[in-house]
């Protein structure tokens, strides 16, 4: 009787460790360590500027357990510059087992300003987006619901995490 | 060994290896020259049909890959003076921020028909990807697809004036051609190529005809 149960309880335990692994198909395999994530400051004109700092409020804002704060010294920036490449945002982390030890963001002018029709929104979008990486949220998930994360979403109007987002990044910290 | 046994064994190495791969503890310091990882993750355009993906491309070829490379890039492009306006009033710590080789795979890709743009057949261009390792720095990038030299390709690129060309995105940018009989696409048996997506996630088709119509309109605009 005793084996039995020692048995059920460990392929439970099991069962659930992989479901969670199949489920984290959402998930990158890292994120930061701690749920306050230091920004180094950015200095950019105001088109940009203040649509920057409006993604760090929209995730700072929408319940998800993390706070990004910009900091003098981080070794965590983002840049925004015209860069020779086709993607709108990229994450450079930087990992040690499952923890990123620092990112790099880069938001791609080139390729924004030439598919924006709403500049504001789609910086928001793009940068709010790369923010996810962060904090464990991988690209694309195969989910019905809306996903900052998506490559499909439209980027003129959708600026912050979705609940989608939000319940996966608070499940991890 | 009993049944009993034999099970209990399978649970409990199945327990074991989940723990110990779910495990989140504090990650050891690395040893001096372990190398350094960095893991790339991309927001690319998502294209509705190929005729929204060649209308954005500069460029479409067919190719093979005949040579490959890994090196290190800055991307950097040349801003016209109205984005630096735009981006920079405050320019001294975006600039001092900028400043980042990127580790890139090249791609030499011999054309051999051309459907947009510049190139003809024969000529060489230069593909990258990011990716690749050089030294003890390697970044990571899952979403590249690795082009082989066995292979024929379709490109949908970018190019530019000083780094190699870039895909549109590394889902609906890259089609193999192969040779009908190979191909399980059996619409299309009658030709002697069909063109499947390299990449599996893509839900875009590629037709010989479609890049015929796109040669077309390119020659008779």
């Amino acid at each position: 009787m005793k084996r039995k149960l020692l048995m059920s309880l460990m392929l439970f335990s099991a069962l659930a460790m992989f479901g969670s692994t199949i489920y984290a198909a959402t998930f990158l395999n890292y994120g930061y360590p701690s749920s306050t994530i230091p920004i180094r400051t950015y200095n950019y004109a105001s088109a940009w500027q203040g649509p920057m700092d409006a993604s760090l409020a929209n995730w700072n804002n929408a319940g998800a357990k993390v706070q990004f704060v910009k900091t003098n010294n981080s070794p965590n920036t983002i840049t925004a510059g015209n860069f020779n490449n086709t993607a709108y945002g990229v994450n450079y982390a930087s990992v040690s087992g499952n923890q990123v030890v620092n990112f790099r963001i880069e938001l791609n002018a080139s390729t924004i300003t030439a598919d924006a029709s709403n500049l504001s929104n789609f910086i928001q979008s793009v940068f709010v987006h790369e923010l996810g990486h962060s904090v464990w949220l991988g690209d694309n998930p195969t989910t019905n619901s809306p996903s900052i994360m998506s490559y499909t979403r439209n980027r003129n109007s959708m600026t912050k995490p979705q609940t989608f987002d939000i319940n996966n990044v608070r499940s991890r910290y | 060994m009993n049944k009993n046994r034999v099970l209990t064994l399978l649970v409990s190495s199945i327990f074991i290896l989940s723990v110990v791969g779910c495990s989140s503890a504090t990650p050891a310091a690395s040893p001096p020259g372990t190398p350094l990882k960095i893991i790339a993750s991309e927001d690319y355009p998502s294209y509705g049909s190929v005729d929204a993906l060649s209308e954005r491309a500069d460029t479409i070829v067919k190719g093979n890959v005949i040579q490959t490379r890994v090196e290190a890039l800055d991307d950097r492009g040349q801003a016209d003076s109205q984005d630096q306006n735009h981006m920079n009033a405050a320019g001294s710590a975006a600039d001092a921020q900028v400043s980042f080789d990127k580790i890139y795979t090249i791609y030499t890709v011999q054309v051999t028909e051309s459907y947009k743009g510049g190139y003809t057949a024969g000529d060489r261009l230069e593909v990258k990807q990011l990716g690749g390792q050089l030294g003890n720095t390697e970044i990571v990038n899952d979403d590249s697809l690795k082009l082989m030299q066995t292979k024929d390709y379709v490109l949908f690129l970018e190019t530019y004036a000083d780094t190699p060309a870039s895909l549109l995105n590394s889902v609906q940018s890259l089609y193999v051609v192969k040779p009908a009989s190979k191909s399980n696409q059996a619409s299309q048996q009658s030709q002697s190529e069909v063109i499947v997506s390299a990449n599996p996630e893509n839900d875009l088709t590629l037709s010989l005809s479609e890049l015929q119509q796109i040669k077309n309109e390119q020659s008779n605009p």
